[in-house]
């Protein structure tokens, strides 16, 4: 008995502790702070286009390229799987309201889980509960899925809730950020926030401010549209740390506390990268 | 006389390879085990996985030398990322904005 109470006040201190440090709505006006002044000359929302936003030349050729997007078969196969029936009868938009404009609300905390759910665990969700099976994470009809309901979002604003209960998940990704990793010793925010705007080698390093609001992207590199956790592993490969699975908690963790730092930013997905 | 002769030889060319290929099986494993610890945390680097495939690959092939010296770094490497990690734990917080 005694143990049981002992473990019971040691999960509630270490609840309490976080709760206690954690204030994302600092966090996210300290974070629009810092951009602010690092790029005074640029309104926030403007970072929504990345690199793009700081690099006039490269924004004029991105611009040209967006007259015929190449994401735009995408977004047409993943309007197609959306409104294609499940066996049941039933189909996505059964699960997501709005024909599917709701990635403004992920990733969100789910608390009957403990976990936090990215659109693309909530499309697989969607189909486990409708008899289907649940895609592969990399499978290409999950990514024309999700393509077409950013699409869908544009122009909502990122409203993601990080409830009390989803505290640690946010203070988890805030950390996984922030810390040096891999053989360059590098943390997410050497390149993105210190050194946002400047070179690394042809390639302008973007802000991390307004990176989450237009994934999934047609990557030129990749020739194909690709999600948000395989850019993440590509990061973290780039200074020599090993990648994760795509999904795998750590990411999605990351992606809440980033997402979260794009709160009230519009949405402009999908969109093309280099 | 000459049977004792050649037995003594062979335990000079024979002993310190055996000797060598632990040290190196043992520097492989600690590698390992380093590199796993760094590893839960989300900590683990990549060379560390690819020296130490490198030192079992050459240990195969009996280049003990230069399984040896993959080993050695295989293990320094691990080191290096356990460091970072433990480092890391409270470091992290100093970029913050606004701390």
């Amino acid at each position: 008995m005694r143990k049981v109470i002992g473990a019971v006040i040691s999960v509630a201190v270490a609840w309490l502790a976080v709760a206690a440090v954690a204030d994302p709505e600092a966090d996210r006006k300290a974070f629009r702070e810092f951009f602010e002044k690092r790029h005074p000359e640029k309104a926030i929302d403007e970072h929504i286009d990345g690199a793009y936003a700081l690099n006039p030349a490269s924004r004029a050729q991105w611009l040209e390229m967006e007259d015929f997007p190449p994401y735009e078969f995408a977004i047409d196969d993943g309007q197609v799987l959306f409104e294609t029936p499940f066996a049941n009868g039933n189909s996505y938009a059964d699960c997501f309201a709005d024909d599917g404009a709701v990635k403004h609300q992920y990733p969100k905390y789910v608390k009957a889980r403990k976990m936090v759910v990215t659109l693309e665990m909530a499309i697989n969700d969607c189909r486990i509960a409708n008899g289907e099976a649940a895609y592969d994470y990399r499978d290409e009809s999950l990514i024309q899925l999700s393509a077409y309901m950013a699409y869908m979002s544009r122009d909502l604003n990122y409203e993601v809730i990080v409830p009390l209960e989803g505290m640690a998940a946010y203070e988890a990704g805030k950390q996984y950020y922030y810390s040096r990793r891999g053989q360059l010793n590098f943390a997410c925010s050497h390149c993105h926030m210190q050194m946002s705007g400047m070179k690394l080698r042809a390639e302008t390093l973007s802000a991390a401010i307004g990176q989450m609001t237009h994934w999934p992207v047609y990557r030129l590199k990749w020739q194909e549209t690709g999600p948000l956790h395989r850019r993440f592993a590509r990061c973290n490969q780039q200074v020599g740390a090993e990648d994760l699975p795509y999904q795998s908690e750590a990411y999605r963790n990351l992606e809440y506390f980033l997402t979260y730092m794009s709160n009230e930013m519009p949405l402009n997905g999908p969109a093309t990268r280099k | 006389m000459n049977r004792y002769l050649l037995v003594l030889c062979l335990m000079f060319v024979v002993l310190p390879a055996s000797a060598d290929r632990d040290a190196v099986t043992a520097d492989i494993a600690e590698a390992l085990t380093l590199h796993k610890e760094a590893q839960a945390e989300h900590h683990g680097w990549r060379i560390t996985l690819q020296l130490i495939e490198e030192a079992k690959v050459a240990l195969q092939n009996n280049q003990l030398e230069v399984a040896a010296a993959a080993a050695s770094r295989a293990k320094q490497t691990a080191e290096e990322s356990v460091a970072q990690m433990k480092r890391e734990q409270a470091a992290w917080r100093t970029r913050v904005p606004g701390n």
